[in-house]
């Protein structure tokens, strides 16, 4: 069996036409016959200036050390990525590579690229490119290099056809080619030093350098030779790194600004003349339960206590308390716009701190303390997470870490536990972080018969639909064994106005300029 | 005589960045593998971790590391950032512009009202002096951070008369550039007032209690004569200093101020490479920070042996 996706012709971003898109141009899941493809659309009368605010700039340019999240904004307008989310569904869509094909094991991947694609520079962005930019990605340390851990070789079959070979397949790389790994560098330049700060790209915008003051203002001016550039309705993108919600909220009322996302107490302060996008999950908040197996912590090896941690949640209070009431309260890890989500599952754990207790005292690990690192991100919620643990008859312990010390102290086996908040990315991506054994989440690399059955499937499955029914089991099993404790999805505002709409519902969670669009 | 002490200050100061950026590399160094795993994100591997080390050169000998830093620094190569890949040097001096074009002017104003203020208040006392007290008072009460809000949404969000966020450097458009530091310059100098004015207001009026100005009266100088050109003189020599650790305080402010305006300024760039674990760019704001005070010291020192010739160099 093959699995496919075929191309479809360039879609307009305007906020109508894309909730229709949205509809028309849902994909199967399994391949097979290609999709109807969108009406051809035609360029807006006027092209609008879009200028939104993000709470951080581009770490770097350089393809091979592109962070996903916020900092997609600006790379993916200057680097065109090989496949792309629709929006408001979700599902892949091609991109610079207009189709994809598995082979039967998932250990080959042969990419279709679209014609007539060129770099700013005028350069054709052909097969010779992606594999000079996923050789080099592979060779390279940094944030991408990882991401090519299963890829044992690129080749070019022709001018327009890339075979990626798999050691084993994969099932989070296509999800991971609408991201930095998909990016697609100019090979001609992609070594040169200005790659980092200034690089070639195929995407729909060349930096303006003069405007652009990195870390805290980036100019993006379109491209009208961009394959694509009917899609987008913006002659310029400037991307604003307002760290500071109250300057973000001040530059949008005043105009210097058309979009950014709001906090909810100020968005009473705006007028009609505010378009306002609810998105109701864009990350999830949760306790991660790094010792699973109670290797060095005993307590944590029993389902009870983990389950106990879980019901002495107040997950309504937090998201009305601590989140303005914006997001939903969860008990799985999954995004709930994803396949693998199971509403069911949130009435496992309904608050009940008493019986959390007695599941505690029935372990026998009454009076337990653990030590959870304080950082950043855990701020807000550690009297509530505090004063839930000592409703069950155990103790929390936040030891302060500094910021650039988080990720070392969640993974260094020190600590039982951790705070996190992660963005989604795709279900087989979601999967693997949480609960295979090289996860992040799972730093200890805890996994069980059960896990590695349906971790068997998942990895040996190329058709996702067909793989679906383990992802679902994982997830019913990881929410009864009670390996995290997921709190809320946290959501987020999105106001704009000057005619800029965002168009998307929160479900393509891939931060570019073709969320937003302009109203007719 | 002169430029030889300029010359031995400036190679103390030296000496101090030398030292002081040798300590914060050593004490740097223990984060070197959190920054690695950090640049590499969620799916930081060990192997990854370790091939990135080694490319950064962290996994070296930390006195070969240092070394080398301090042989690029000398020749005015401060590396890059691991995170951006900018230089770190042009990068720092264009940050420091961005934050030196606010402070300047707001220092400028700062010594100029509070002079006007304190000397005023000294030498007419009485209502005057309750005035000055007062505004210094309210300066001192009214939370920087809380003036800078409330003048963003009257004059930039309602009014529309400045811009609530950004910067435009003056070689731009000299107009806008002094538009979008106005705000800015405003809450420093109103923070920077309260603190100088009272500190003249004091030094005045012991001045203007001495017996020298009691003889200069008896003689038919005029007050303004004694006050301008004879007591103001004695007093600017501890305004000065007040001015030169005024200078250095409104750097901290700016953060706060880089923050609610988004300036690209110097306090914001420290802030976020001090979160981020920026080594080289942390090295490079240590080594500026400390030149910086070295030479305000430095300027101030001279500026008071102007002023005050008991306070000269033999």
């Amino acid at each position: 069996m093959s699995i496919s996706r075929t191309a479809r012709r360039p879609f307009r971003l305007a906020a109508l036409g894309a909730v229709a898109l949205a509809t028309a141009l849902t994909l199967s899941a399994c391949g097979g016959s290609p999709e109807a493809a969108p009406t051809d659309a035609s360029a807006p009368a006027v092209e609008k200036d879009l200028a939104i605010a993000a709470v951080s700039g581009p770490n770097s340019l350089d393809p091979a050390q592109l962070v996903d999240g916020q900092q997609q904004f600006v790379w993916s307008s200057i680097l065109d990525t090989l496949l792309a989310k629709e929006n408001n569904t979700g599902e892949l869509i091609p991109n610079a590579a207009e189709s994809w094909e598995y082979n039967e094991d998932g250990t080959e991947l042969t990419l279709q690229l679209r014609e007539g694609m060129t770099f700013s520079t005028g350069d054709p962005v052909n097969a010779d490119a992606v594999v000079a930019t996923m050789l080099r990605n592979k060779a390279t340390p940094g944030v991408v290099q990882v991401k090519y851990a299963a890829v044992a070789d690129v080749v070019a079959e022709d001018d327009l056809t890339v075979k990626v070979e798999f050691d084993s397949f994969d099932p989070q790389f296509l999800s991971n080619l609408t991201g930095g790994a998909g990016a697609i560098g100019d090979p001609a330049t992609m070594d040169e030093e200005r790659t980092a700060t200034d690089p070639v790209g195929s995407g729909p915008f060349t930096l303006d350098t003069a405007k652009t003051v990195p870390g805290s203002t980036y100019v993006l001016a379109k491209r009208d030779d961009y394959w694509n550039a009917d899609a987008i309705p913006f002659k310029t993108f400037t991307v604003r790194v307002l760290q500071d919600p109250t300057a973000s909220f001040n530059a949008l009322q005043a105009g210097e600004i058309n979009a950014a996302t709001v906090q909810t107490q100020l968005l009473g302060q705006l007028g009609d003349e505010y378009a306002i996008q609810k998105i109701e999950a864009q990350a999830v908040a949760y306790l991660d339960i790094l010792d699973r197996g109670g290797e060095k912590w005993p307590a944590l090896g029993d389902q009870r206590v983990r389950q106990a941690i879980n019901y002495a949640i107040d997950r309504e209070g937090v998201l009305k308390g601590l989140f303005n009431g914006v997001g939903m309260v969860t008990e799985q890890i999954f995004s709930p716009y994803g396949k693998v989500y199971d509403e069911a599952l949130n009435k496992t754990y309904e608050y009940d701190p008493e019986k959390g207790k007695e599941l505690v005292e029935e372990a026998g690990y009454a009076g337990e303390t653990f030590q959870i690192p304080s950082t950043f991100l855990s701020t807000t919620l550690e009297p509530t997470l505090t004063q839930a643990f000592a409703d069950i008859g155990l103790t929390l312990e936040w030891v302060p870490v500094p910021p650039q010390q988080a990720q070392s102290a969640h993974l260094s086996g020190d600590y039982p536990l951790s705070f996190q908040f992660t963005g989604f990315n795709s279900d087989p991506a979601d999967a693997a972080s949480h609960y295979s054994t090289s996860g992040y989440a799972n730093p200890r690399g805890y996994t069980d018969d059960t896990i590695d059955e349906l971790f068997g499937v998942i990895n040996t499955t190329v058709d996702f639909d067909a793989a679906l029914p383990s992802y679902q089991e994982l997830n019913a099993y990881a929410v009864e064994q009670a390996f995290e404790a997921p709190i809320v999805f946290v959501g987020g505002t999105w106001a704009s106005r000057d005619g800029i709409v965002m168009v998307d519902d929160g479900r393509s969670s891939v931060p570019t300029v073709r969320l937003f669009g302009v109203s007719e | 005589m002169m430029i030889s002490y300029i010359l031995r200050r400036l190679g103390a100061g030296l000496i101090l960045a030398v030292l002081v950026t040798f300590i914060t590399f050593l004490l740097l160094s223990t984060s070197f593998e959190d920054v690695a795993k950090t640049i590499l994100g969620q799916s930081a591997t060990p192997e990854a971790t370790a091939a990135l080390m080694q490319t950064k050169g962290w996994d070296r000998p930390l006195i070969v590391q240092y070394f080398d830093w301090l042989a690029g620094a000398v020749q005015g190569d401060f590396g890059v950032s691991v995170y951006t890949s900018l230089p770190v040097g042009p990068t720092v001096v264009q940050r420091l512009l961005v934050t030196l074009s606010v402070i300047v002017p707001a220092l400028l104003i700062t010594v100029v009202v509070s002079v006007v203020l304190g000397v005023w208040a000294a030498s007419r006392g009485g209502l005057a002096d309750r005035i000055s007290q007062g505004i210094s008072l309210v300066g001192y009460i009214v939370p920087g951070l809380l003036l800078a809000i409330g003048l963003v949404v009257v004059f930039a969000v309602r009014l529309k008369w400045l811009p609530a966020t950004g910067y435009t450097p003056f070689s731009e458009d000299p107009a806008a550039w002094a538009r979008s530091i106005t705000i800015p310059v405003i809450v420093l100098t109103i923070g920077g007032v309260a603190n100088m004015a009272a500190q003249v207001r004091g030094r005045m009026i012991d001045e203007l209690r001495r017996d020298y100005v009691r003889t200069l009266r008896t003689r038919g100088v005029s007050t303004t004569s004694i006050v301008v050109r004879h007591s103001l003189r004695n007093a600017a020599s501890p305004a000065l200093t007040v001015m030169s650790l005024e200078f250095i305080q409104m750097f901290g402010s700016a953060l706060i101020i880089e923050n609610v305006f988004a300036l690209p300024g110097y306090g914001s760039f420290a802030f976020n490479a001090s979160l981020q674990g920026d080594i080289p760019v942390i090295m490079g704001i240590t080594a500026f920070g400390v030149l910086l005070v070295t030479v305000v010291n430095l300027l101030t020192d001279l500026a008071n042996g102007w002023l005050n010739p008991k306070a000269r160099v033999h």
